[in-house]
């Protein structure tokens, strides 16, 4: 348990310095971009209070924003999927609540759990991203596709991640 | 206030979020609607460094890449210097960059992007290298964008792939100008607007910088025309592919307009009358 601070505060470290080297230079057909550094807000503890979820999301999203020069977009996004983290998580509860001493992940809670859970709040945290990106909307339908897709591609890396980096 | 301080209470957690999404939102638009150069200098002063180290990685990777390009380079300049010796009449480009109105300085890419709405490029000379606001950035294929910020060592440049960059251009052949605008979903592809109808357009034909303004020398290459369709009823919208590949960007000139003052002048008296 004491292991749960140094072992965020790497991981938070560690995901900004991927997206901006790595995952920042990964684009799909030209305008496709993968946001993984978010896998961030979906592992914290259950047990993590609100005001630390809000400002941890907040510092993460204007880490990203200052290196990629994208003022505000990011901490925007980052910030409003933080505050629908806990209704996701009550929304896909298990019927007995969750386990003390357990985390958000595959390995406490299966595949088709994280799947749900994740693909909500990437969604939610896309959603903003690319609105906040373009600020007048202009053509809704390219939004929406850039929308959809970078969802999907953020989901799959974050979801295979799972599987590969955080086993334990 | 009791029943105040239980309100905030029960709902700090709607309240802190939407206190930190104003802190973004603000954020967002102080950014994209004045030039912030403070947010600029931290930025530089906590990565450039870092930033540095890893282009200098990136561009090793790169080498193969990039001596290509430059043997083209050669190539295409040794073919002018032939061109040059026999024929004096007609070479616009080189004109009007060597005749001494304007000035070269050489600067390197060492961060770039082609795939947001507003795209920006950094590169590595700054003010001590007589770079300035405004001024224009080319490559050797043609247009790159413009000089937004600069700081001693490092200078931002709002490239052709940003929304908010409307360069004049001309078609080459008829002469006929209006401006370029970015749909911003494929790095290769620009818009030429507000041509007008009765110009005669040929697939292929070349788009150039108009001149028009002090920030560039005209003619210089923008793109090629590959497609075209009237716009509603008054204009032409036409399809241009850059001539410039912005994902393979690495080597560009800033352009300073010795001459930029005295134009300035002369047009500013003319307002004034």
């Amino acid at each position: 348990m004491i292991k749960v601070l140094p072992r965020n505060i790497i991981r938070f470290l560690v995901l900004i310095v991927a997206q901006i080297f790595i995952f920042n230079n990964i684009e799909l057909g030209g305008y496709l971009n993968p946001y993984v550094y978010i896998i961030f807000i979906l592992l914290l503890p259950f047990e993590t209070p609100g005001w630390l979820l809000l400002i941890l999301s907040f510092l993460l999203g204007f880490s990203v924003d200052i290196f990629s020069e994208t003022l505000g977009m990011h901490t925007a996004a980052s910030v409003f999927m933080a505050y629908l983290r806990p209704m996701a998580l009550s929304m896909f509860a298990p019927r007995d609540g969750y386990e003390s001493g357990s985390f958000p992940r595959i390995h406490y809670y299966g595949l088709s759990w994280f799947a749900q859970y994740a693909l909500v709040l990437i969604f939610a945290h896309h959603t903003v991203l690319f609105l906040t990106e373009l600020f007048i909307i202009q053509d809704i339908f390219h939004i929406l596709l850039r929308i959809v897709f970078s969802t999907i591609f953020s989901a799959s890396l974050i979801i295979l991640s799972q599987f590969i980096v955080f086993k334990k | 206030m009791r029943t105040l301080l239980s309100f905030l209470l029960k709902h700090y957690f709607t309240i802190l979020f939407l206190i930190l999404e104003i802190i973004a939102f603000s954020l967002l638009l102080s950014y994209n609607s004045f030039h912030n150069a403070r947010i600029f200098k931290v930025r530089h002063n906590l990565v450039g460094s870092f930033s540095d180290k890893y282009n200098n990685f990136s561009k090793y990777i790169s080498l193969v890449e990039k001596n290509k390009v430059l043997v083209e380079e050669n190539a295409k300049l040794y073919s002018q210097l032939d061109y040059l010796k026999y024929d004096k009449r007609d070479y616009s480009f080189n004109d009007s960059i060597w005749d001494g109105y304007f000035r070269l300085i050489p600067a390197e890419v060492i961060n770039n992007s082609v795939n947001k709405q507003y795209n920006f490029i950094t590169l590595n000379r700054g003010s001590i290298d007589g770079i300035e606001p405004d001024m224009g950035v080319v490559c050797p294929d043609g247009l790159v964008g413009v000089v937004k910020n600069v700081t001693e060592h490092f200078s931002t440049i709002v490239p052709v792939l940003n929304r908010e960059f409307n360069p004049n251009a001309r078609i080459e052949t008829s002469n006929f100008f209006g401006y370029i605008e970015w749909p911003g979903n494929n790095y290769r592809k620009v818009v030429l607007k507000d041509i007008p109808l009765h110009a005669r357009i040929n697939i292929g034909d070349t788009i150039v910088t108009s001149g028009f303004t002090t920030t560039f020398p005209q003619g210089i290459p923008i793109g090629t025309i590959t497609d075209y369709e009237i716009d509603k009823g008054v204009n032409y919208n036409i399809s241009v592919e850059l001539t410039t590949d912005f994902k393979r960007l690495t080597h560009v000139w800033v352009i300073e307009n010795l001459l930029k003052e005295e134009q300035k002048f002369i047009e500013d008296t003319l307002r004034h009358d």
